[in-house]
């Protein structure tokens, strides 16, 4: 049953509503003035300019780029790991599994940040790349954990015994044929991993120190202290980031939708 | 008198998997260790902090003190409204979007997706753009002469709202999309063609069929909006803090970690209710939607 | 068996049509001899695999049959080392391999899916067992090449998986379990997913390459024809338990139960009493007595309960106006299957006879309604226990 006229415009103005702020906000970037006004007053790249030969934020980009490796690296790992637990170990239950590893997503993001906080500071682990992207693959690995999970649960377990009886040892077969046929997989759930990093801001405050900073955290404190272009200019670089890194993941997801269509 | 079998077993359970299982548990060990390491410790490490920095006597703070349980009490309130909104928003554009044209389905989607992917906290900015005392709509109102002078649209409630609920909308669309597609066309038709008229299939067959998605997307936005920080922090006002920012501030601005820690319990303590009795009528991976991205504070 | 030996892969003899005998002298050198003992597999209370006990000479080929559930694809999983048996013991060439895992059987294994590395091209699939077991870089194409044009694939080694057929795939699948040159050839209904035409060329062709390779082979199959085309022998399976096992012209002449005679292939059965007069033996039911030849009797006593068998292309039909002696009936159905007609015929007193006729023979047109005499004869009949 087709929906009628009126919930058809009703719909249209929410889905407006819903992608005009981020349209306001990279409109903004593009003003001449040195306040944010919208409609922007004439157009020019100052602002972009400006924030691309700033060392602070090519450090920061550096930083949020490797954090985000980092984390979605560990994610896949990890996700993998769990997922195949999950998919076809036996002493642990299923459910009890899969709830740990989806767990990230049940705590709020406050009460991780400052979990982190207490137990990295404690062992002096904070204020790098390393430490930041460790505390942000928490947030990824449900991400790999689902898509792994759902990856395997669809492998014809046949396939993986032709491996045995071809004379691959388990090791082997898990690296040789159950790996490469869920990696698509994983790396989709990766990039998911990485968004989740690049973007993050509360776990990233607890962690940062004045000479170690994220792109998240350099828009938090700009924020809370007046509004200004740039951060506009930075807010479209993040956003512009985000939606090519998904945009990945739509086209990977074309592509394999239309392989299984064919074959 | 045929050729049929007639013997027919009880059917064997037809193993597929290895015979020794356990290799795939000893895979999932390094795994269940990084987690436990990098995530349960940490959680652990906030329970023993919440009960020995100084005391347990923390819990007893922060449930007597009255500016505490009143941020806690108004982040209940505050979600459970955001929850209401969004669905009552969101259905419409899920219903839109699910009982349309390719086309208009594509648009909507896309909007919904756009939005969905935008970073919370640049989203965040943009509401700040927007409701400024030079912002979009106060130049508005003041253009067209209704007010003098700026209205406070900022760092209040409101806009902590207004900011919640843009945000959460799409995991509410999300989850009542998921459930309308669900719903066979030949149940509606069959209820046209019995001559119910199309409110009356929508209030007495579809609505009923997409409750079940409605209530794993109110949940889901429910519980995130219990957890929000950083839009309660950029758009709320000084005076009504929420559960998550009273959290922050113990621990960065008042140096109160024990503290900190026994709020954070509490708020773990109440997501975690939410999702036991949750659970018990819609599933864990029903609530928390395999289509969803992450889309920065999507806990 | 090392890669250095001749290739028994471009062998031109043409095995298929040697007797058996010759067959196992052949095999005795390549084929593995395999001994299931008392083999029992059970889980919980369901008993998957009851004591089955079978010998498989080197070269044989050799079906395990039965209907979904018989316990034959867990079978050739323990056979494989998939499973482990709960009791029992399984040896190839004389050496308890019970517990030994997979990978260290050298066995070949076909599935029924394929079950093809979906990541890997043709060529690497089939190279994938010689590196599993190290055999030297350089050797590897060469035998995976001869490997594939022993299934008349040479030209795809570049395809992925999915750029092939259902039975490009096979003969991939097929490639690939016996590039190691493997002394056992396991089979799990290998041809269950293709169609009919596709999946007799098959049958032929996996028989020819498996003679000509000498290999010892156990196929699985629901499928009694592919059974008795294939098969030197056929393990009859029901519930687990092994019921029957024997060489395909026997299993049909004579089956040890009605369960035996009942899965191989329509048939009409009746039950009676086993009677001998006059030097004739007889079983003697209510309302029909059917004759059968001294050596069918063998083995049986005047008296026993016994089930007589006629299979639907021995009867023989003809217009019934006269008072014949034997059997009566009305045609109540023609069906028209493919290049058989199957009539079924009532008798007035309501037992149905299933009887097939090739449509080409010169039998005169029957019509529903019509009187017919039925007739078969005597060493047409086999008798065996009741169920």
């Amino acid at each position: 049953m087709k929906a009628n006229p009126a919930i058809k415009i009703f719909g249209l103005v929410i889905a407006f509503v819903l992608v005009a702020p981020t349209i306001i906000v990279v409109a903004t970037a593009f003003t001449e003035s040195s306040i944010i006004t919208f409609p922007p007053k004439g157009f020019s790249f100052r602002w972009f300019e400006e924030v691309l030969t700033s060392r602070q934020w090519i450090e920061a980009l550096q930083n949020s780029l490797i954090t985000g490796a980092i984390a979605a690296v560990l994610a896949v790992v990890v996700g993998i790991s769990l997922a195949m637990a999950a998919a076809r170990g036996t002493a642990i239950p299923r459910t009890g599994l899969t709830t740990f590893a989806l767990m990230p997503m049940l705590v709020p993001l406050v009460v991780i940040a400052i979990g982190v906080y207490l137990a990295f500071v404690q062992i002096g682990f904070y204020g790098n790349v390393f430490a930041l992207g460790v505390a942000h693959s928490i947030l990824g690995i449900p991400f790999v954990f689902i898509n792994v999970l759902a990856a395997l649960t669809n492998l014809d377990p046949r396939v993986e015994e032709a491996a045995r009886a071809s004379g691959a040892s388990y090791p082997i077969t898990l690296l040789r044929i159950t790996v490469p046929q869920i990696l698509p997989s994983a790396f989709v759930g990766g990039l998911f991993a990485f968004i989740a990093s690049w973007d993050e801001v509360v776990v990233a405050i607890f962690l940062v120190t004045p000479g170690f900073k994220t792109i998240p955290v350099m828009i938090w404190s700009q924020v809370r202290e007046g509004l200004e272009p740039s951060t506009s200019a930075v807010s479209t670089v993040l956003t512009v980031v985000t939606l090519v890194v998904f945009g990945i993941v739509a086209l990977l997801n074309a592509r394999k939708s239309k392989r299984t269509a064919t074959s | 008198m045929t050729s049929s079998p007639v013997v027919t077993a009880p059917a064997a359970p037809r193993r597929r998997r290895f015979e020794r299982p356990n290799f795939w548990t000893l895979a999932g060990l390094p795994g269940i260790v990084y987690l436990i390491a990098v995530f349960g410790i940490p959680l652990v490490f906030i329970v023993v902090r919440s009960l020995t920095d100084p005391s347990p006597a923390n819990y007893a703070a922060v449930v007597e003190d009255p500016l505490y349980s009143a941020s806690l009490w108004r982040t209940v309130q505050i979600a459970f409204l955001v929850t209401v909104l969004s669905l009552a928003i969101g259905y419409p554009l899920a219903y839109a979007m699910a009982r349309s044209g390719k086309r208009l389905a594509m648009v909507l989607g896309a909007a919904l997706l756009l939005s969905f992917w935008t970073s919370l906290l640049v989203r965040t900015f943009a509401w700040q753009v927007i409701l400024n005392n030079t912002g979009l709509v106060n130049q508005f109102l003041l253009g067209t002469g209704i007010i003098d002078e700026p209205i406070p649209l900022i760092r209040n409630l409101f806009a902590v709202l207004v900011g919640m609920v843009h945000i959460l909308i799409p995991y509410a669309v999300l989850a009542i999309y998921a459930s309308l597609r669900g719903i066979k066309p030949e149940v509606e038709q069959a209820a046209q063609s019995l001559g119910a008229s199309p409110w009356r299939v929508f209030t007495r067959v579809t609505l009923p069929l997409s409750l079940p998605g409605v209530a794993a997307g109110g949940i889901l936005v429910f519980v995130l909006s219990l957890g929000f920080y950083i839009t309660p922090a950029l758009l709320g006002g000084p005076g009504d803090i929420l559960i998550s920012q009273s959290v922050v501030l113990q621990v960065q601005q008042y140096l109160q970690p024990g503290m900190g820690a026994a709020m954070a319990v509490v708020l773990v303590a109440l997501v975690l209710l939410v999702f036991v009795i949750a659970t018990r009528f819609i599933g864990l991976g029903r609530i928390l939607g395999v289509t969803g991205a992450p889309g920065g504070e999507s806990r | 068996m090392t890669a250095t030996q001749e290739n028994p892969m471009r062998a031109t003899t043409r095995t298929i049509d040697m007797p058996l005998a010759e067959r196992k002298e052949r095999g005795r050198a390549k084929g593995a001899a395999l001994r299931l003992e008392a083999v029992r597999k059970v889980y919980g209370d369901n008993i998957v695999a009851n004591d089955v006990t079978l010998d498989i000479e080197p070269g044989e080929f050799v079906t395990l049959l039965g209907a979904s559930g018989s316990g034959k694809t867990t079978l050739l999983r323990m056979i494989a080392g998939f499973l482990e048996p709960t009791a029992g013991v399984i040896t190839i060439d004389g050496k308890d391999v019970t517990s030994v895992p997979v990978h260290k059987r050298k066995i070949g294994v076909v599935f029924q899916n394929y079950a093809l590395f979906p990541h890997m091209n043709v060529l690497k699939n089939v190279m994938f067992p010689l590196e599993m077991h190290k055999v030297p870089k350089v050797k590897r194409k060469e035998l995976a090449r001869d490997a594939l044009a022993a299934v008349k694939l040479e030209n795809f080694e570049d395809r992925m998986p999915s750029q092939l057929s259902g039975g490009q795939q096979q003969r991939v699948a097929l490639a690939r379990a016996i590039v190691m040159k493997p002394r056992l050839l396991l089979m799990d209904e290998p041809l269950g997913a293709l169609d009919r035409r596709l999946r007799e060329a098959m049958q032929l062709e996996i028989l020819k390459l498996s003679r000509e390779l000498g290999l010892t082979v156990i196929n699985v199959t629901h499928d009694q024809e592919e059974a008795f085309t294939m098969s030197d022998k056929i393990a009859l399976l029901a519930d687990g338990t092994l019921i029957q096992y024997d060489e395909p012209a026997a299993l049909y002449s004579a089956p040890v139960s009605e369960v035996a005679a009942e899965f191989l292939g329509e048939s009409n059965r009746f039950e009676g009493q086993l009677v001998h007069e006059q030097q004739r033996w007889f079983v003697r039911a209510d309302d029909i007595e059917v004759e059968l030849t001294a050596s069918a009797a063998d083995g049986f006593a005047e008296g026993d309960r016994v089930v007589a068998v006629i299979r639907p292309w021995s009867i023989s039909l003809s217009s019934a106006d006269s008072d014949e002696q034997g059997s009566v009936g009305t045609v109540s159905a023609l069906i028209y299957a493919g290049e058989s007609q199957k009539v079924l015929v009532e008798t007035p007193l309501g037992r149905e006879f299933i009887v097939r006729r090739s449509l080409d023979s010169a039998d005169e047109q029957l019509h529903e309604g019509q009187l017919v005499q039925l007739s078969w004869r005597p060493d047409h009949v086999v008798i065996t226990r009741p169920r």
